[in-house]
């Protein structure tokens, strides 16, 4: 085949230092020649006068080389000049075909633009935040440990087991332990609520934070007894204090308790999170008392920096045999726990780095989509430009120096795609930005920098190898005589290249129909996760939170007199048909616990499920919309000691005592004697889911007690008008209780299903997006390739039509031809869809990945896109005057 | 600009070749340094060598370009032309042996003339 001819074209100069040293050698001897010749004719003797010559030239293999050297030297610079003078005339020659065919120019550019965009968009935010470092001092020895059950994952520490395996390991350099809470801040102003993180001293150090002013807790500062010292961010430093320089050994009321400012973090400081990096305002000493605590009592976090040298391995190894004595020790509490070391890295990432690497999969199927629609527009244009290259050739032109003509057009083409691309990623990481949790965006600045301008100039150039060295290297191999010959009408596309582009749409369609099948799925999860709604009428119910800080030691078993006195007053309030309140959410469920059910006995070897703890208030239930199935609402009698009553829900029946009446049976906390709680079940409501909405309802049970350390309080408020509309009268009633208690949040209940699926909706939006994109280009794609393909047959359908097909025929005969290509891409896509099962597993949610009814969807919309895309070239085509196609001959 | 040495006064060879093929137009290498030694009434004699050494340099540099041809006895031979930038660096190269010419001469207390 002759493209290997066009690419050493290109190469030629390997060729040339012989050729090079020839020339010297015929350079050299043309001299000495004409020398011998004019001693000839003075008389000499042709020896004499040869022996003459030589010895006035010197050495003349030293000269020869020199010369040489110069010689090729000089060839470089001029095959040098030649190309760059060919790259200029050639460019220029793109352009005028650009503003010849500007529509042409349009398409291409916006396509390409759209696929490079679109990466490019990917790529920044994914370099933002996944790409880039923790902003810590070498984060990879940054981990955190973890205690869970055997079998399981990321289960906090109790205190006295973190004490004893701080003791018992040398593994880190510093670590230490903390606790995310929410704190009332008071004092100057208003009250607010501000974010606040407990923790030891060693937790700051761990990270490498620095004070900017002041200084960092010491060690014995976050030892019993605690010292009453604070540390500031510099967010609230600004914001609450206005940059006070005083502020430092001065007082702050943090839940009404004075605090001793002693330091301020520096700005852009972000404490990591479980999936991102949070910005916390206060940062307290946790108060620990491993010694009275209980042992199986799981609340805090570690974090730490492993010792120079230490590995992961290592260290889960180490702590391992500390919980190995541990589980001997205490069979009840760690009988099957071990200890697991997570890189802090992947506690912050969370799920979005997989999300993110799956949309750049997209979107690349996306670019490389647009590649195949481009080099298809091109490979018909260039068989349009036959003539023109013909005539170029018959002019001189080599075959190289058309391939290059043809790759200098595609490359300023890319260029401006990917101008275009970067404007539109630009713009498009706004958009990007809403899939990711606000917190692992909160250190990341996401922008379009030098990395992702080169990494689209990269697109840019592989694109423009991708679609243009096909064309090129297909077009202008045809025999330039026979082209003249023949004239550049009657021209049919040989069968090779009719393949080729036949393949490039089938490609396109093939892509189309993945994209489309898997947009489908991941819209069907999204009805999936948000059709259902336990809560009865959610728009009706106002949900209010507010914080109650506990006392160190109170007693488990009290009740909250001041949420009494407050819902006592919400209740009277106009349009307020019922009023309750609870500590954690429906979906947003934090407090788990082990419970045993009445006939289930004490076993440390067995895996007791979980059971979600939700601390609520009589009338809660009605408020939010959970119907009692048996028995009967808490009530206040529910907290008499000794004869507590507790509320469970269905899953909780059906897991402990199914197709049993509930009623009157007895629970209680998962230790062999003396459990932290006893109860009698006094009703059974329906179920309410506790994690997100794609996790089903597990095992839930609602206490009549608000214990210290459960500090969030939700109130509930069933209105009869617009629930917002209450929020003023709430505040108001909330302030004449308590001047020094603000509000958290407001809204509503249905707001709640809507945040919990607000990642997957966008998640699905940006999917779904890209699926239309990719139908768009496919479309696009069908449809230069039909309206190509129907005018190269213009003359048979003229003869067609002369012979008596009808206009109908016609169209059909167009038109099958699309729904072909249409048929065999959707096989293609089939078989892309039972590839990427596993990575579309990963994103769906209640719906398989291989569900016929989406296949079939999409199948038919490709065939409905190519339907479209080849009408209006058949039609053309049907149009055609016979008279006119024969005279033009 | 003064020349930075005296040396340069002799075998400014660059110089006389861009000067020769200008006047003469394209030429080979043996007709230039015959052109030289008739214009300097023989008291300039090119070395063989040298001329070759001083044509391909000019050439790479881009002051002169190259052309295959058939020569007066019809043999293929290699003419030297000027490029528009030799002519530029003829007449920079002229003006500074000029400039220089003139300081040595009045150094040495030549009564020389410039010519306008």
């Amino acid at each position: 085949m002759s493209s290997l001819d066009g690419w050493k074209g290109l190469f030629r100069l390997g060729h040339s230092r012989r050729r090079v040293e020839e020339e010297v050698d015929d350079e050299v001897r043309f001299h000495m020649e004409g020398l011998v010749e004019r001693y000839v004719e003075g008389g000499m003797s042709q020896d004499q006068a040869r022996a003459r010559v030589r010895s006035e030239f010197g050495d003349p293999d030293a000269i020869r080389a020199e010369l040489a050297a110069l010689g090729w030297k000089t060839r470089r610079r001029t095959l040098r000049r030649e190309l760059a003078d060919s790259f200029v005339q050639d460019l220029r020659m793109g352009f005028r075909q650009m503003r010849r065919r500007p529509g042409f120019a349009t398409v291409v550019i916006l396509t390409l633009g759209l696929g490079i965009g679109a990466n490019s968009a990917v790529f920044s935010v994914l370099r933002s935040v996944v790409l880039t470092p923790l902003p810590y001092p070498e984060p990879d020895r940054l981990m955190t440990v973890w205690t869970p059950w055997e079998g399981y994952r990321f289960n906090p520490l109790s205190e006295p087991d973190w004490a004893d395996l701080r003791d018992g390991s040398r593994s880190f350099q510093a670590w230490g332990v903390y606790e995310a809470q929410s704190l009332n801040l008071s004092g100057d102003g208003e009250p607010e609520q501000v974010s606040g993180v407990r923790l030891s001293a060693t937790v700051l150090q761990a990270l490498g934070a620095q004070a900017v002013q002041g200084r960092l807790f010491l060690p014995e500062e976050t030892e019993a007894p605690i010292a009453r010292v604070a540390v500031v961010s510099h967010g609230l430093w600004q914001r609450r204090f206005g940059s006070d320089p005083q502020l430092l050994g001065r007082g702050i009321l943090i839940d009404q308790e004075p605090w001793t400012v002693i330091g301020i973090l520096p700005k852009g400081f972000r404490f990591p999170d479980w999936g991102g990096l949070t910005d916390p305002d206060v940062y307290l000493p946790v108060s620990l008392e491993p010694a009275t605590a209980d042992r199986g009592s799981y609340y805090l976090r570690v974090l730490g920096r492993l010792g120079e040298g230490r590995s992961p391995e290592q260290a889960e190894e180490d702590l391992g045999a500390i919980a190995a004595r541990l589980a001997a020790r205490y069979p009840e509490t760690n009988g099957h726990r071990v200890v697991q070391v997570v890189p802090l890295r992947e506690i912050v990432l969370g799920e979005a780095a997989g999300r993110l690497w799956i949309l750049l999969g997209v979107t690349g199927l996306v670019l490389l989509l647009a590649c195949s629609n481009v080099a298809g527009l091109l490979v018909a244009r260039n068989l349009g430009r036959k003539a023109e290259m013909a005539v170029r050739a018959s002019l001189g032109a080599g075959r190289h120096r058309l391939t290059r003509q043809l790759l200098t057009e595609t490359l300023a083409l890319a260029f401006l795609g990917g101008g275009t691309g970067l404007l539109l990623a630009w713009r498009g990481t706004d958009l990007l930005t809403r899939i990711l949790p606000a917190s692992l965006l909160a250190g990341a600045e996401i922008r379009v920098d030098g990395l992702v301008v080169s990494a689209a100039l990269g697109a840019t150039l592989l694109t423009t190898l991708l679609t243009g060295a096909i064309p090129a290297l297909v077009a202008p191999m045809e025999d330039s005589s026979s082209t003249l010959r023949d004239g550049s009408r009657t021209f049919t596309p040989g069968r090779a290249r009719g393949r080729v582009m036949g393949f490039m749409v089938m490609a396109q369609l093939a892509l189309a129909f993945v994209l489309v099948d898997g947009a489908g799925l991941m819209l069907q999860s999204l009805r999936k996760a948000t059709a259902l709604q336990e809560l009865n009428d959610p728009g009706q119910v106002l949900v209010a939170g507010y914080r109650q800080p506990g006392e160190e030691g109170e007693e488990l078993f009290q009740p909250d007199p001041f949420l009494e006195e407050l819902l006592r007053r919400v209740r009277g309030l106009p349009g307020v048909r019922e009023a309750g309140a609870a500590t954690t959410l429906p979906l947003e469920g934090l407090w788990t616990s082990d419970i045993l059910a009445e006939g289930e006995a004490y076993d440390p070897d067995t895996d007791v499920p979980s059971t979600h703890m939700v601390p609520a208030s009589p009338g809660y239930f009605r408020a939010m919309g959970i119907r009692i199935l048996a028995g009967r609402d808490l009530a206040p009698e529910d907290l008499t000691e000794g004869a507590l009553g507790v509320v469970v829900n269905e899953a909780f029946v059906a897991r402990h005592w199914p197709g049993e009446d509930p009623l009157g049976k007895r629970i209680r906390g998962n230790a062999p004697s003396d459990p932290w709680l006893e109860a009698v079940v006094v009703g059974m409501v329906e179920d309410v889911r506790q994690s997100g909405l794609e996790i089903p309802a597990e095992s839930g049970m609602y206490l009549p007690f608000f214990p210290p350390f459960q500090t969030s309080r939700w109130l509930a408020i069933r209105t009869d008008g617009d629930p917002l509309s209450l929020v003023p009268t709430l505040r108001q009633t909330l302030s004449e209780l308590d001047p020094y208690r603000p509000l958290t949040q407001v809204f509503t209940a249905q707001d709640l299903y809507e945040r919990a699926a607000r990642g997957r909706s966008s998640t699905t939006l940006i999917f779904g997006m890209f699926a239309l994109v990719a139908l768009a280009l496919a479309a696009a794609g069908t449809f230069g390739v039909m309206s190509f393909s129907a005018r190269q047959r213009f003359r048979e359908m003229g003869v067609r039509v002369a012979l008596g097909a009808t206009r109908g025929e016609v169209v059909w005969l167009l038109l099958r031809m699309g729904l072909s290509l249409s048929v065999v891409g959707a096989g293609i896509g089939l078989l892309g869809v039972l590839g990427a099962s596993r990575i579309l597993e990963s994103l769906l949610y209640g719906v398989g990945t291989l569900n016929p009814v989406f296949m079939v969807a999409s199948g038919v919309s490709l065939g409905l896109v190519a339907a479209a895309a080849s009408g209006l070239p058949a039609f053309r085509a049907s149009r055609v005057d016979p008279v006119e196609v024969i005279r033009s001959e | 600009m003064p020349s930075k040495s005296a040396s340069s006064l002799y075998g400014n060879l660059d110089l006389l070749l861009l000067q020769t093929v200008a006047a003469e137009g394209p030429i080979h290498g043996l007709g230039a340094m015959d052109a030289i030694q008739a214009s300097s009434n023989g008291s300039i004699e090119v070395e063989d060598g040298a001329l070759y050494r001083s044509l391909h340099r000019l050439e790479a540099r881009g002051l002169l370009s190259a052309q295959w041809r058939r020569s007066e006895k019809n043999r293929r031979a290699k003419f030297y032309a000027l490029t528009k930038a030799g002519e530029k660096e003829l007449a920079r190269g002229k003006a500074e042996w000029e400039r220089h010419a003139l300081a040595v001469g009045r150094v040495l207390g030549l009564a020389w003339e410039v010519r306008k």
